[in-house]
């Protein structure tokens, strides 16, 4: 008889248990899924030429800092927290900075997104995804030779380019005091 | 009239003479670089060159990498026909460790280059140039006169998508005594590393 009971008594338990981690599986999947959800913002969208060109380089109301980067590039990486710190101490609402990414297409979520999520850009992050680079360089100024780093400041018709890393506080606001002037 | 012609004429020279490099056009530099072999390479050393491909590229570019195959197949179709690829590491092996002597050699080897890999030691050739990425191309003719500046093709990530082929292009204008179609292109490269930078 005492037998029969503490088997039932386990059976039973075994039965909570399983329905615990049913609902624990459940649970966990809503988590996961929300998760996903939220890194989705960490997505980094992609254009070709032509829709960055629609997006970006007809824009006409702020002034364009476009700072051309890849992951795979040390100097750009290096000039990273210069700029962040740039973009924090910032107080003019007119400028308006955007994180190019050169990245390989195929790359986007196994490094450039990752990348993005743990370091803090402190701004909008795009890819461009385009080969034909010949086509497109000259487009966005025809000073840029095409090597990266590269930073294009832009107010409608006006174009400043510094093709290097910067060095300090002071060469990025004298490069961005360029298009008041 | 005349004084603004001058003018204009006056700061299109000073602003050439000021200005990094050459275009299409002018004549480049000759060179005396250490070869991965250890040996002096020089433009003068090739006396049946009907031209150069001078290829400024490194080890550790990603878009260097994409055209390594590219540049080894440039070599084995045009150096027997007088255009041999000459290439050159122009970055400063103490800013990138990967561009060292020693891993020059290991890419040749694993590569198979049939063609000179130099060391820009110094750094003062290709701002002669004006090489301001990996990978850049310049095709000279026999006498050094550039007639081309800019990347290999129209895909860097794609071999197999390319639509344009410039630097046989060029040499094919060039061999048939027409003047270069497409005398520059740009491309997206990695920029050259040196100390001050």
């Amino acid at each position: 008889m005492l037998f029969y009971k503490r088997t039932k008594v386990k059976a039973n338990l075994m039965l909570q248990c399983l329905k615990n981690a049913k609902k624990g599986i459940v649970l966990g999947l809503i988590l996961i899924c929300l998760q996903s959800i939220g890194g989705v913002k960490a997505q980094v969208p992609v254009y070709d030429f032509n829709q960055f060109n629609e997006k970006y380089l007809k824009a006409t109301d702020y002034v364009y800092f476009f700072n051309f980067w890849a992951t795979w590039c040390k100097p750009c990486i290096e000039e990273l927290p210069l700029l962040n710190e740039f973009i924090q101490k910032n107080t003019d609402p007119n400028l308006k900075f955007v994180f190019v990414s050169l990245d390989d297409r195929d790359k986007l979520n196994s490094k450039v997104n990752p990348f993005v999520k743990k370091n803090n850009f402190g701004a909008e992050v795009i890819m461009l995804d385009d080969p034909n680079s010949n086509n497109w360089i000259d487009k966005i100024t025809f000073e840029w030779t095409g090597s990266i780093p590269a930073t294009v400041l832009k107010y409608q018709t006006r174009k400043f380019l510094a093709e290097r890393k910067f060095s300090s506080m002071d060469d990025i606001k004298q490069f961005v005091d360029q298009v008041y002037r | 009239m005349k004084y603004f012609l001058f003018f204009s004429l006056l700061f299109c020279s000073i602003s050439n003479i000021l200005a990094d490099g050459v275009n299409p056009g002018d004549k480049a530099t000759d060179f005396k670089l250490k070869n991965i072999n250890g040996k002096m390479v020089s433009l003068s050393d090739y006396k049946d060159a009907k031209g150069f491909i001078v290829i400024f590229t490194c080890n550790h570019c990603p878009y260097a990498k994409m055209y390594e195959d590219r540049i080894v197949d440039l070599d084995k179709k045009y150096s027997s026909n007088g255009y041999p690829v000459i290439a050159i590491n122009p970055n400063d092996p103490d800013v990138v460790k990967e561009d060292g002597f020693k891993e020059m050699k290991k890419l040749s080897k694993k590569k198979k280059f049939k063609f000179p890999y130099l060391l820009d030691e110094g750094q003062k050739i290709f701002p002669q140039y004006g090489a301001t990425k990996t990978p850049h191309v310049y095709l000279l003719d026999n006498n050094l006169i550039v007639k081309y500046i800019g990347s290999i093709d129209d895909n860097a990530k794609d071999a197999t998508k390319v639509t344009k082929k410039y630097i046989e292009q060029a040499i094919s204008e060039l061999e048939s005594g027409k003047e270069v179609s497409i005398a520059t292109t740009k491309a997206i490269g990695c920029s050259i590393k040196t100390k001050t930078k």
